[in-house]
């Protein structure tokens, strides 16, 4: 049985004069991984609102379709009874602070006060999120002090401590320089790999292609890709779409018209991971 | 926990640090009724100025106390002292003249009563600040079961005031890059303003969307129990020491009433 299930999901916003998202209908397995891509107002944080019922509950606009998260109709449940099966890190980490919390440590801890979770409980499980998140040497600092990259790491720790099964990361790279960009998709991995499922919206293709089980292309608020990430790389649409201008799609093209294409093996996530690759697979 | 700049918090370890919210604003409360209502004109108030001298160097915070209420109370005492002591129309004892003016004992004396009170009060709000972390204030009232709103109400000013600074910032330096001149003389700023302003409200509400939507995300309206994170320490002695406080500030403005 899915976790999430979308059926003929469709959403315009009351004041815009398109349609937001457009006859969308996926399923996503337990433990899967799966990448959201599409370019700019393709719909991708819309869809993520639909999954954490912050559409149609915050955002009443034109609904038509279901989703259904562990089997529970989102317009039956609360945006705070879904967060308990869904973590959603949004794009801009600013905005996620609680503004009520002095340090980071009291910043991660916000929701579990507000389920009411005992404080020894608390204390273990917010320690564990800044461990994961790596993180626990800014435990003690006020948010409103940290870069944007540590902030995305402070929220990504407020999403973990609620341990929901299901992580909804809207484009959570934005702030991030490379070295913290791998190390998020190495948590990433890591959660996958302990049971997670995880939806994650990004522009980065060669992180999607190389970390994700599966990836999911919307264009115009439709759903246009739906497959396994190394196929959907070297898809035509990708260009179509706009997304296929990136150094490493082209690469991934060159190499499938050269007969140097292998699905077994993903492209690295840099020019040289992938050269070496290539190599040392002829 | 050390004070970053956005509360006027200061770190400490002394009893009063450690001492329960509550009960630090029990003590305001009754040097305010105090001042104005208890009998025997200024020995109330230098008794209670006494106590909280007394309160202020045992915690350590003695010369930064002392350092913003004269920054507060000497301007005052500038202007107060010589309009009392020259135009109040109850003087009648003079105590020196120079020229045709005349500076009279009993303006002197009501420019210092107020100024005695405004003093007590001011170093006694001042003890609550900069010995109670925002924080702990926010968990004790959160600990009484007060709506979490009511507690955001307090908090959220407080966190919000840095980055505002930082947008205020981006937004003048954006602007000048642009060729917007928000230096000069009054006009010039004034009309400087609208590009300043504009972006930085604009801002502002879209920010309260996302937020608002990251905080229901975050289980803010949930219905069950709040706990806390923090601990705000609390004893039997200082609850019945809070409550004695109440009740005198009770019993002193019934006597006002009555009296």
């Amino acid at each position: 049985m899915p976790v999430i299930d979308i059926t003929n999901l469709t959403f315009a916003y009351p004041t815009a004069d398109k349609i937001a998202l457009d006859n969308i209908s996926l399923q996503i397995r337990r433990g899967e991984f799966v990448g959201i891509i599409g370019p700019n107002n393709a719909g991708k944080s819309s869809l993520f609102f639909a999954l954490t019922s912050v559409i149609p509950h915050l955002f009443q606009g034109q609904m038509a379709g279901h989703v259904r998260i562990l089997d529970k109709e989102t317009t039956e449940t609360s945006v705070s009874e879904t967060a308990s099966s869904i973590a959603f890190v949004m794009q801009n980490p600013e905005s996620q602070l609680s503004g009520v919390c002095f340090t980071v440590r009291e910043e991660v801890a916000f929701i579990l006060e507000n389920q009411g979770v005992a404080r020894d409980e608390m204390l273990r499980r917010v320690e564990n999120a800044l461990s994961i998140t790596g993180i626990t040497d800014l435990a003690d600092r006020s948010p409103s002090h940290l870069s944007g990259g540590q902030l995305q790491k402070v929220v990504l720790a407020s999403a973990l401590v609620c341990d929901a099964p299901i992580l909804v990361l809207d484009e959570p790279t934005t702030f991030l320089d490379p070295m913290g960009i791998r190390q998020l998709y190495d948590i990433l991995r890591q959660l996958k790999d302990a049971g997670k499922t995880i939806v994650l919206a990004d522009q980065r293709l060669e992180y999607i292609a190389q970390y994700t089980d599966r990836i999911i292309a919307l264009h115009q608020g439709k759903k246009v890709l739906d497959g396994p990430s190394k196929e959907m790389l070297i898809s035509p649409v990708l260009q179509e779409i706009g997304l296929g201008w990136t150094r490493f799609t082209q690469v991934a093209d060159l190499a499938k018209s050269n007969g140097l294409w292998s699905e077994e093996t993903a492209l690295g996530t840099t020019l040289t991971d992938t050269v070496s690759g290539l190599k040392r697979r002829h | 926990m050390r004070s970053d700049g956005t509360t006027l918090y200061i770190e400490g370890s002394s009893p009063l640090h450690s001492h329960h919210p509550f009960g630090k604003l029990a003590l305001v409360l009754l040097t305010g009724v105090m001042v104005y209502c208890a009998p025997g004109g200024w020995i109330p108030d230098a008794a209670m100025l006494a106590l909280i001298i007394i309160l202020t160097a045992a915690s350590g915070i003695f010369p930064a106390v002392w350092k913003f209420a004269l920054r507060t109370i000497l301007p005052l005492s500038l202007f107060m002292l010589p309009i009392h002591g020259f135009l109040n129309p109850d003087n009648h004892t003079p105590l020196l003249t120079w020229q045709s003016m005349t500076l009279y004992r009993e303006g002197l004396l009501f420019a210092g009563m107020i100024l005695l009170q405004l003093t007590t009060i001011i170093t006694a709000s001042l003890i609550f600040v900069f010995t109670t972390h925002p924080a702990d204030l926010l968990s004790a009232l959160k600990n009484t079961g007060c709506p979490p709103s009511l507690a955001y109400l307090f908090g959220s000013p407080l966190l919000m005031l840095p980055a505002m600074r930082t947008r205020i910032n981006t937004i003048q330096s954006a602007q000048r890059s642009r060729g917007l001149d928000s230096d000069g003389n009054i006009l010039k700023r004034i009309r400087a303003l609208g590009p300043l302003v504009a972006p930085l409200v604009l801002g502002a509400f879209s920010e309260i969307e996302q937020r608002a939507i990251a905080l229901e995300l975050r289980g803010f309206r949930s219905q069950c129990k709040q706990t806390s994170l923090r601990e705000v320490p609390d004893s039997k002695t200082q609850q019945i020491l809070r409550w004695l406080m109440v009740l005198t500030a009770l019993l002193l403005l019934l006597y006002k009433v009555v009296c």
